[in-house]
């Protein structure tokens, strides 16, 4: 777990958020101390050249006794600091306690073992000493302990600051870290669930609205469509199976029954014609399953070209006018001029073709057809209506699957491909296609949609 | 007809060879792309009947470096494959035409005497006689024993593609390709239906009928002097 906590994205970037405060951090006290330091230096040195400005000048108007005397008065004043040496010019020791000093003109820095006055040890001691002008020597010194005491709380005050600061960036990362892992560890489980065959298992979804709901919604709604196109393919081989396989049958049969029972010529020619229109039929069946999935592919969007939408309807109406004549129908049509569309005429053909076949197939004798082609909101809508016997609601989505025929249909000629291949037009083209009632009968509604800005852009 | 093939699957090929023979032509079979392109370019033929699927140099390759060396010999593609993407590259390779394995021997032979035929002169051909049927294109006027018969467009195209064809058997998908633009098989009786009521303007009043209908084939116009004459496929 930590090992993999570590290796989150959320836990390196608290790491990268704790380096940058340590860095700021460094940069602060660097900053912060050596201003500090060097006010405080300034501070203690004015002082001690104010001190010893002041015994100079005292030393003017005195003779050395009374400067010692002074000195000695000054040195055991309560409250200040500061320590004195007075020397002669042959550096004999007049009065003071700065003992360890010498006589050198300007600052120095000294160690007193013991500072008067105090109880501490070891102090440093930074001193300004000069010559009178009658040789004797004098120096004023000051601690420079609160100095030092002031640095040492500078440096730990921002060492303890800098390690809260980094603990407060690294635990809160750490913990973001572990929830983070436990919503992919969620996402995981169902996964490895999802491939051990139990395909209904969901994300489960917080209602939060982060980024891991939306992650999870979509990882979910994707399988909602791999399940649901994993169905699709399940009854497809099984339809094709049971579709295939009794004109298959019904073919071996009739050779069959040829070679053993025939002995007429005429017989046995019927017997093969037969065969033949079986086989015909098996290889009609899977040009279309083939066509279907060549369209699914979408490969055939390259070839999409701009046509004449009123024409190519106009000239479906003119081809099945005389059939339905023939077949006891009328078929009417109202078609809107100039009306263009890109997409693959050859399909669109078949579409359009398909479902006035279907119209002229599927209804009673004396039945009334319609085709209309209007223009709504910019954009070509197609009607191919019936007054026949029209589809039950709950049948209306069914009917575009592979193989599902209707059952008043099932005795009719026809693969049952039709429609799912009026589908699979209707889909490349982003055509949507609508089944509703026309009380009585059936009406397709085919919206397209105003495709020539993007194709000419 | 000299016809050359070019097929490696041998059943497929003998059935080929041999309903041409049965029509009087004579066929050279290739069993390899490199072979039939030699003989391709060595030899003049009437037409070629190329397989897609070849070992060796594929169909569409072949039928290119034919191209390629200026020949405009006839080409019909055959193939497995149903695809429209297929089709459109055969044709771009310069195919004339396209069959789908399996098909119908009169498809084949109807389909090689269409693009066999395209001589030259008759391109800018705008008057068709047939007996005492006359087709002027430019005109868009049909006429038989000089009375006008009135025709719908598609009419019109129908007798056009069966008259540019004369004394040739035209298919069913033949006609739905050339005449209506369909690819597919209809699942209603379209072709027959027009066929019946173009005949019922250009025949019906007269003594002759100059429609045939070639069982199992598809149709032909002809003017037939006598009768029990075979027609030529």
């Amino acid at each position: 777990m930590l090992k993999r906590l570590v290796r989150t994205s959320s836990f390196r970037l608290a790491l990268t958020y704790a380096a940058v405060t340590a860095t700021t951090f460094l940069v602060l006290f660097a900053v912060v101390y050596l201003v500090a330091t060097k006010a405080l230096d300034r501070q203690l040195r004015q002082g001690i050249e104010a001190e010893y400005n002041d015994i100079v000048a005292e030393a003017k108007e005195a003779n050395r006794g009374e400067l010692a005397r002074e000195i000695l008065e000054r040195t055991t004043v309560n409250g200040l600091s500061f320590g004195y040496a007075l020397k002669d010019s042959a550096g004999r020791r007049l009065a003071g306690s700065l003992l360890g000093v010498e006589s050198v003109a300007g600052w120095q820095n000294l160690v007193l073992p013991h500072f008067p006055g105090t109880q501490d040890h070891d102090h440093e001691m930074l001193a300004l000493g000069g010559f009178l002008p009658d040789g004797s020597f004098v120096a004023v010194g000051d601690d420079l302990q609160p100095t030092l005491a002031a640095q040492e709380v500078i440096v730990k005050s921002f060492a303890w600051a800098s390690v809260l600061a980094l603990a407060l960036s690294v635990v809160p990362g750490l913990y973001v870290g572990r929830r983070f892992l436990r919503r992919v560890d969620i996402i995981t489980a169902t996964s490895n669930e999802i491939m051990s065959g139990r395909l209904r298992e969901r994300i489960p979804v917080r209602n939060s609205g982060d980024e891991f709901d939306h992650l999870a919604e979509n990882l979910n709604r994707m399988l909602d469509r791999i399940e649901s196109l994993l169905e699709n393919l399940n009854q497809l081989s099984g339809s094709i199976a049971h579709d295939l396989r009794t004109p298959l049958n019904r073919l071996h049969q009739t050779l069959e029954d040829a070679r053993s029972r025939i002995t007429e010529p005429v017989e046995l020619e019927k017997a093969i014609d037969q065969a033949l229109v079986d086989s015909e039929s098996l290889q009609g069946t899977f040009a279309a399953l083939l066509r279907i999935s060549e369209i699914e592919s979408k490969s055939r969007r390259a070839a999409f070209m701009p046509i004449n939408l009123s024409a190519t309807v106009a000239n479906i109406v003119e081809v099945y006018s005389p059939v339905a004549e023939s077949e006891g129908k009328m078929l009417t049509s109202k078609i809107a001029g100039g009306l263009e569309f890109i997409g693959d005429e050859e399909l669109l053909v078949q579409m359009l073709a398909n479902l006035v076949e279907n119209a002229i197939k599927h209804t009673p004798p004396r039945t009334n057809l319609r085709v209309e082609l209007k223009k709504e909101n910019q954009c070509a809508v197609t009607e191919i209506s019936d007054n026949g016997s029209g589809i039950p609601e709950k049948e209306r989505k069914k009917v575009f699957e592979r193989f599902y025929r209707l059952e008043q249909s099932r005795t009719t000629p026809g693969n049952g491909l039709g429609l799912a291949l009026v589908a699979a037009i209707a889909e490349l083209h982003s055509i949507s296609v609508a089944l509703e009632d026309n009380n009585p009968g059936l009406r397709v509604v085919m919206s397209f949609p105003d495709n020539e800005a993007h194709y000419y852009s | 007809m000299h016809f050359l093939l070019i097929e490696d699957d041998q059943r497929s090929a003998n059935f080929i060879i041999r309903c041409l023979k049965e029509s009087g032509h004579v066929v050279d079979h290739a069993t390899n792309g490199e072979r039939g392109l030699q003989m391709a370019i060595g030899e003049k033929y009437d037409a070629l009947i190329v397989d897609r699927m070849l070992p060796g140099i594929d169909g569409l390759t072949i039928v290119r470096a034919v191209r390629a060396t200026n020949n405009s010999v006839p080409v019909v593609f055959l193939t497995t494959m149903a695809r429209i993407d297929d089709r459109v590259e055969g044709l771009e390779a310069g195919g004339d035409d396209y069959l789908v394995k399996p098909f119908a021997h009169t498809e084949l032979l109807a389909r090689l005497n269409a693009i066999t035929r395209r001589a030259p002169a008759s391109q800018v051909k705008t008057v068709f006689r047939v007996a005492d049927l006359k087709m002027d294109l430019i005109k868009r006027e049909v006429t038989r024993a000089n009375r006008t018969i009135e025709l719908q467009p598609q009419e019109f195209r129908l007798l056009e593609y069966l008259l540019r064809n004369e004394g040739r058997v035209v298919t069913k998908t033949m006609l739905l390709e050339k005449v209506w633009g369909f690819r597919f098989d209809p699942q209603t009786s379209v072709v027959e239906t027009h066929i019946s009521r173009l005949r019922a303007k250009v025949d019906r009043d007269f003594s002759r009928e100059l429609i045939h209908t070639i069982r199992g084939a598809g149709y032909c116009i002809r003017h037939v002097e006598e009768t029990g004459q075979n027609l030529e496929l």
